[in-house]
């Protein structure tokens, strides 16, 4: 029988799903993803997590609960760092240790340490791989799958034209390239997430002036664009974020997410706009925002779960430095989930979006 | 010119001398107050962490004293402290004050300070910042000597409160000194002082150590002078982490890892910034004649949040009383008297229990 190992659907799973799958299966484990997020694993997190933790920490603590009997290892890696000179938020760092020592009678976790600042991916991967008693050949062939997948992942959900179709591309369904919202950059080839940081190509910054006019002619069912800006898990995450995406559907508005950018582009806009950001998911954050603020989108909402530490910097940050003035709405999820409030205050904001349109 | 700078602790006359021997026009900012908490607490992100806060309320006083150039550390790891400088620059311009940031470590890198040195005075010679710099640590050494002998000399003094008072004084001296030598003969006549003062060697009294974040460690406002409460209830009280440890980090890095490896057997990485280190330096003290830890750290920090549900385990394993404060501009300081003085009579009555 395969091993089984479990992935907890939080935090960084809706960036490296794909790659995490290809490179597991491959090595021959069986992979089991804990459910989405709901009313059990939310109670659970809270209850076993230190109450200061941000809350996708404490959605994770409930994910790794859910998961606990069901499987042989859980997959919990050490993402410290995915480009050089760029850091992942320090929540992460500890992840594993965290998990370890708060949690008991949990299976034995299946962890590498990824810090591209230090060595690199190859290596940390074939440290795992060893974990799972795998052979030479195999660790390098399901590394390179596993690269392959993870790139062509990154390309097409730039063509993805809801959160939904996030999800379905990350489960490896294919999108239809013709009908996104905003056209993709041709030439803009992506590189894996773990290469972000070298940039050579540096074509981005004359695809994002085509993309302006382009995405004016862009048939669309809905009247309105709204930008969704924050981490992944945040936005994708539909129990957490009381199901932002469809409920603006319903009013009217299509969305907008950061991944829908090309990860230049997104490299290009920040460091216009920070010199300073030295976090791999900060970057999505601000230079989606400057983008999507030039005349892209009617309106942005920023996701923030409650005691985020770089979303309570770098928010502010773009908020003050976008040159364009929009419409801005910073929602604040914790863990009463209080929808009736949420609601009111969507409601409202896409009541100043309409009025602007007119 | 004039350049400010934000208050950190004692080190005021440190960073001071820093940019006199640079030739700038220092202002030291009007020592930390409520009132400064509640300036930065006004304009600053809802929850931004508390060091955060201090530093913006501390700029806004010397801006509006009419510092012209602000001084900030700069660069720093993957916790919140490296944005500090961009967002408060952000703040400050939107608050309509005219001024230029200027950063020590602009880059990453051990010598890129030779960068910020010289954008606080574009005509600094080497000997001048070579000079700036060794004033800096030298000065910086030698409060922590003296921090360190405040902390143990409370619990033993005849008299409460001379050792603050001293020290009061003598920081006066540390600041007065010009030079080197001046700072070698301030030295002499400062540990003078302070072996003046009447101490009753025969009392045995509690030892506890203190962890955590850096900023709220060192400064005694943002901790509600958290050193001076435990010294008035006769407490002997070590804290490892200060300014001239993290010096030292900078060039001996590999002490800096290994303080984390104490802890090897709850963490395999790093937690950043000194996260690590709360959790190395507990598992040590567990093993020394320490009766207790305190683990302080800004509310919603992110390495000492982790670190926090990692010293829950330690403190279970290892069986040493450990208790956590965090730290908001909330804060009430009859809450952390009331929280201290029950943990102190806890640790007292196990010293008597296991002493029979």
């Amino acid at each position: 029988m395969s091993v089984r190992v479990g992935i907890p659907r939080a935090l960084l799973y809706y960036n490296f799903y794909p790659f995490w799958k290809t490179f597991l299966t491959e090595l021959g484990a069986e992979v089991i993803v804990s459910p989405p997020t709901n009313r059990q694993i939310l109670s659970d997190g809270v209850k076993y997590a230190v109450d200061e933790v941000c809350l996708p920490v404490k959605i994770f603590f409930g994910h790794v609960i859910s998961l606990k009997d069901k499987v042989d290892y859980l997959f919990i890696p050490r993402i410290a760092s995915i480009e050089k000179k760029f850091f992942i938020c320090a929540k992460f760092w500890g992840l594993p240790d965290v998990i370890r020592n708060s949690l008991e009678d949990i299976p034995p976790l299946l962890t590498t340490d990824i810090d591209l600042n230090r060595r690199s991916l190859y290596r940390s991967m074939w440290q795992l791989g060893r974990r799972l008693r795998a052979n030479f050949f195999k660790i390098h062939t399901a590394y390179r799958k596993a690269r392959g997948i993870q790139e062509k992942f990154l390309q097409s959900r730039q063509q993805i034209r809801s959160p939904a179709e996030f999800l379905a591309l990350l489960e490896g369904e294919k999108v239809n390239p013709l009908t996104s919202i905003l056209p993709a950059c041709a030439s803009t080839a992506d590189r894996s997430p773990k290469e972000r940081g070298d940039n050579k190509n540096r074509k981005s910054s004359s695809c994002s002036t085509s993309r302006l006019e382009s995405s004016n002619g862009v048939s669309s069912t809905n009247n309105y664009k709204i930008g969704l800006i924050g981490h992944p898990y945040n936005i994708y995450d539909d129990y957490l974020n009381v199901d932002i995406a469809a409920r603006l559907e319903e009013m009217g508005a299509s969305v907008v997410t950061p991944e829908m950018l090309s990860l230049t582009l997104l490299y290009e806009e920040t460091k216009r706009l920070s010199r300073k950001n030295y976090w791999t998911y900060g970057k999505d954050m601000l230079g989606a925002a400057r983008y999507l603020a030039r005349g892209k989108v009617d309106g942005l909402i920023f996701l923030v779960s409650f005691n985020c530490g770089p979303d309570s910097l770098l928010t502010e940050l773009a908020m003050r430095k976008i040159e364009n003035k929009i419409p801005v709405l910073l929602l604040i999820f914790d863990e009463e989930r209080a929808e009736a409030g949420m609601m009111t205050r969507i409601e409202s904001f896409m009541e100043i979006v309409k009025k602007r349109k007119k | 010119m004039k350049v400010s700078f934000p208050h950190m602790g004692n080190y005021y006359p440190a960073f001071k001398s820093l940019m006199e021997n640079l030739g700038c026009e220092v202002l030291v900012p009007p020592s930390t107050s409520r009132k400064t908490m509640e300036l930065g607490a006004r304009y600053a992100p809802e929850f931004s962490c508390l060091p955060f806060k201090i530093n913006l309320g501390n700029y806004i006083e010397a801006l509006d004293l009419g510092a012209d150039v602000l001084f900030q550390a700069g660069r720093a790891g993957p916790c919140r402290y490296g944005l500090y400088g961009e967002v408060q620059k952000g703040i400050l311009e939107d608050l309509g004050y005219n001024f230029r940031m200027q950063e020590l470590f602009p880059e990453f890198g051990l010598f890129s300070f030779i960068k910020g040195l010289k954008g606080l005075n574009p005509e600094a010679t080497i000997f001048q910042m070579t000079k700036a710099a060794l004033m800096t640590i030298k000065k910086i050494n030698l409060i922590d000597e003296m921090e360190h002998l405040v902390r143990k000399l409370r619990a033993y003094e005849v008299k409460k409160g001379e050792a603050d008072k001293v020290f009061a004084r003598t920081l006066e001296w540390v600041d007065e000194a010009r030079t080197l030598r001046e700072i070698r003969a301030a030295r002499r006549r400062i540990l003078k002082r302070f072996r003046a003062i009447k101490k009753d060697e025969t009392r045995s009294p509690l030892k506890i150590a203190i962890v955590g974040e850096l900023y709220v460690v060192m400064e005694p406002f943002s901790n509600s002078d958290i050193e001076r409460k435990l010294g008035q209830m006769g407490v002997e009280v070590f804290r490892p982490l200060c300014l001239s440890q993290i010096l030292r980090h900078a060039l001996f890095f590999w002490e800096y890892r290994d303080i984390t490896r104490k802890g090897r057997e709850f963490i395999d990485y790093e937690l950043g910034a000194h996260g690590g280190h709360s959790v190395g330096h507990t598992v040590e003290f567990s093993k020394k004649d320490f009766q207790g830890v305190i683990h302080i750290y800004p509310l919603g920090c992110l390495p000492e949040v982790s670190a926090r549900s990692i010293l829950d385990k330690v403190r279970e394993k290892l069986n040493i009383p450990l208790m956590h404060l965090s730290f908001d501009e909330q804060t009430g300081e009859a809450g952390i008297q009331t929280r201290l003085e029950a943990f102190i009579e806890m640790l007292e009555r196990k010293k008597i229990v296991y002493s029979i």
